[in-house]
């Protein structure tokens, strides 16, 4: 073993613990088969990062796999009662108050020494090459639509480095080792 | 940053050669670095994804199997990350090692798995089954009592215990590399393993033999 311990020479108790494990477990047949598979047909599916067993894989299955087969008669009851059932909470709740689906925001970014600076976050699948910002002196911004709710984001600088706005909330850590930043876009209705 | 003109052949294998060991195993030309694995995997190339699983399947395995405790649940996990990092790729940053990277991920992972169930009924259930207790006054890890003895001390560590114990002396990343995957000081990350090792030991050793 390499590894650096505190103290003096390890106890044999702990060589004895640490070999046993370290041995590899046996690797299941066509494991990595299917890690690819999964990771390719995730790709296909919004479901991806909902879990074998998520609420949202089962919905997808659902819309996707399930075959309704309605006699006319079938059809517009369902039809009736839909339509029922629609006009019954639209007199409890009142109109329904409809939040924009967008709403423009800018993002700025004070970077002198900066050759390039792009924008990367949710809502454009964290690609660093999509949402170029403009410069105007020492300042690079954009302006973007974004749907309500919460957007996490961060800027790139010359391509490798990611910096948080220093402006807005910090993203609690993701697991993926960067920095990143919160904004919140209110609906009409909030 | 990245240099301004690509380095040479000798300057890419005076690079391979600083790289973590899991990722430059038989370095030499025509094996691909992680990064230049991620690269094509980025491009479209399934195979370049394909290696990298299979270059870092069974380290996330074990680690996840030590975590959790249990075999299907280490296996979901681990296709987890994968799934996580083949979609986040384009977040890699290459100045890092990719196994630190992917590492972040799945010990993430280990922890939304460790608070969703508990496994020290199972471990229990496992080791009433395992056998016969060995008669040796030492810590015995050769019958399949004491490794499943051994799997139930580590289970009811708590959960970043275990974890740092795991990172540190089974998976051996350093201090440093341990605080960038768990967001943990050195210092705390200190104290986590010498809990993990007092109570393994306590748990382990019918005998003191620290020092003889």
């Amino acid at each position: 073993m390499t590894t650096e311990h505190e103290g003096s020479s390890e106890p044999t108790w702990l060589a004895e613990v640490v070999r046993e494990l370290q041995e590899p477990l046996s690797r299941a047949p066509a494991a990595v088969d299917s890690v690819v598979a999964a990771a390719l047909e995730s790709r296909r599916s919004p479901a991806r990062l909902a879990g074998k067993k998520g609420l949202l894989a089962g919905l997808w299955r659902w819309a996707t796999e399930t075959r309704f087969s309605l006699n006319p008669l079938s059809a517009s009851v369902v039809a009736g009662a839909v339509s029922v059932l629609t006009a019954v909470t639209i007199s409890v709740i009142g109109s329904p108050s409809v939040p924009p689906a967008v709403e423009r925001h800018q993002f700025v970014l004070v970077a002198p020494e900066a050759h390039s600076v792009s924008l990367a976050g949710d809502f454009n699948g964290w690609d660093i090459s999509a949402t170029p910002l403009e410069r105007l002196g020492d300042v690079w911004s954009v302006e973007l639509p974004l749907s309500a709710g919460r957007h996490v984001y961060s800027f790139v600088v010359d391509g490798e480095v990611w910096v948080p706005d220093l402006s807005a909330p910090r993203a609690p850590d993701d697991g993926f080792g960067r920095p990143s930043s919160v904004v919140f876009v209110a609906g009409s209705g909030t | 940053m990245r240099q301004e003109n690509p380095p040479g052949p000798g300057a890419r294998m005076e690079l391979l050669s600083k790289c973590d060991p899991p990722s430059a195993v038989g370095v030499g030309w025509g094996v691909e670095h992680d990064s230049e694995l991620v690269q094509a995997t980025l491009r479209g190339e399934e195979r370049a994804f394909r290696q990298l699983v299979d270059r870092h399947y069974d380290a996330c395995l074990r680690y996840a199997y030590r975590m959790l405790g249990d075999r299907a649940d280490a296996e979901d996990v681990v296709q987890d990350t994968f799934v996580r990092a083949y979609h986040s790729l384009r977040r890699y940053d290459e100045q890092g090692r990719f196994a630190g990277w992917l590492f972040r991920i799945l010990v993430n992972r280990c922890r939304t798995a460790a608070r969703k169930r508990d496994r020290q009924e199972a471990m229990a259930a496992g080791l009433e089954t395992a056998g016969e207790p060995s008669p040796s006054r030492e810590p015995d890890l050769s019958s399949p009592f004491q490794r499943a003895r051994l799997q139930k001390a580590l289970a009811s560590l708590p959960t970043k215990i275990r974890e740092a114990f795991l990172l540190k002396f089974v998976e051996e990343w350093t201090y440093e590399e341990m605080s960038e995957l768990t967001g943990a000081s050195t210092s705390a990350l200190k104290m986590r393993i010498s809990r993990a090792r007092d109570a393994l030991r306590e748990q382990l050793k019918e005998a003191h033999d620290d020092g003889a």
